[in-house]
């Protein structure tokens, strides 16, 4: 179990799937979950493969996706 | 929601009742993050007052991008985005203006009040988001799009030469000019960094991705983050524009503090002058 704890906005999310092409450890995968903007969302399949790089939060153009450390997210 | 952005949108945009109006995969998005990643690491180190931020955008998806931001905005006509930013500068030389732009916004209709800025030396800062066409009017030929390129106006190819808005600003003697495509993050954030602390004319643009219109036509590329790798493919890492390399310059083109004096410097000091005489 890695330390980090990966979220996507269903609101914001316009599926644009960069995160899936960005993610250097394949944290992300496609899904036929439909978002709030009606399109195919991104799904956190293996958060525990995530490092905590944040490319994903830089390249995301809509804002959508949050990593925590594990510490920070009540909860869990 | 990413909680460094949450903190500069406007309380729409934060509180996620609406969304930024651009595509999916756009770059706009990404340079906003990128600007405001930069303006708070200014803040944190105590080289900005965000207070006297003063954002304008022109017309185009890229003018766009200011409005979402918590500061003092101003959404101009076409092309008249630097005309408007000129005038904040010089009745209030203290504030610190940011004009976002984009190419057919700046380059074409706007063209003669860039030029008219960079030969006056006004201390505006210009950021252009550069996606080698009209993207919000429906794909058509822009003064950026390379040749050959096909568009909704030019079905044949383009037959007109690009024009490279980084070689005209440092020709005409701009302080700060650099060009940065959107996958590289940390030269983006550096180099608004440094163009918002810089003090005459500065100038920087982005070549942005755009994956409705230019992906599907100019490139050939569909999927957005394939467009944004497909830049380093068109572009080299030079700080010299080569005129004989038919690749895109990317770097940072000049960088210097200029010894001219800015405009509002020498307008501020003859209005003093004047109004000495008159006493």
């Amino acid at each position: 179990m890695s330390g980090f704890f990966v979220e996507i906005d269903d609101y914001l999310c316009k599926g644009c799937n960069i995160c899936i092409n960005k993610c250097p450890t394949k944290v992300f995968e496609p899904s036929t979950k439909v978002g709030g903007y009606g399109s195919f969302m991104p799904e956190v399949k293996n958060m525990d493969k995530c490092i905590g790089c944040n490319i994903c939060v830089y390249f995301c153009p809509d804002f959508a996706i949050e990593v925590k450390k594990m510490e920070e997210v009540k909860g869990l | 929601m990413r909680e460094l952005v949450k903190q500069y949108l406007r309380s729409d945009f934060a509180n996620k009742k609406r969304r930024t109006i651009f595509c999916p995969g756009c770059g706009d998005g990404q340079v906003l993050g990128y600007f405001i990643q930069a303006v708070d690491e200014l803040k944190k180190e105590g080289k900005i007052d965000d207070s006297k931020l003063y954002l304008l955008g022109g017309i185009g998806c890229s003018g766009w991008i200011p409005t979402y931001l918590k500061y003092n905005t101003v959404h101009t006509l076409h092309g008249r985005a630097i005309p408007v930013a000129v005038g904040i500068k010089l009745t209030n030389p203290e504030a610190e203006v940011v004009v976002f732009t984009g190419d057919g916004d700046n380059l074409s209709i706007g063209l003669n009040h860039f030029v008219q800025a960079l030969r006056r030396n006004v201390g505006i800062k210009v950021i252009m988001l550069n996606n080698m066409l009209y993207g919000m009017t429906g794909g058509q030929v822009a003064p950026t799009t390379p040749m050959n390129a096909i568009t909704h106006t030019t079905p044949y190819g383009n037959v007109e030469r690009p024009i490279d808005a980084c070689k005209l600003a440092v020709d005409l003697g701009a302080g700060y000019v650099a060009r940065w495509p959107t996958i590289l993050a940390p030269y983006a954030v550096k180099s608004i960094k440094e163009l918002l602390t810089h003090k005459g004319f500065g100038f920087v643009e982005f070549l942005s991705q755009c994956p409705t219109y230019q992906g599907r036509y100019v490139f050939n590329v569909d999927d957005p983050a394939n467009l944004m790798n497909y830049y380093l493919k068109i572009t080299y890492r030079s700080n010299k524009i080569d005129d004989k390399d038919s690749r895109i310059a990317i770097g940072t083109f000049a960088n210097f503090e200029s010894t001219k004096p800015t405009y509002e410097e020498l307008i501020w000091n003859t209005l003093q002058k004047t109004e000495g005489e008159r006493k």
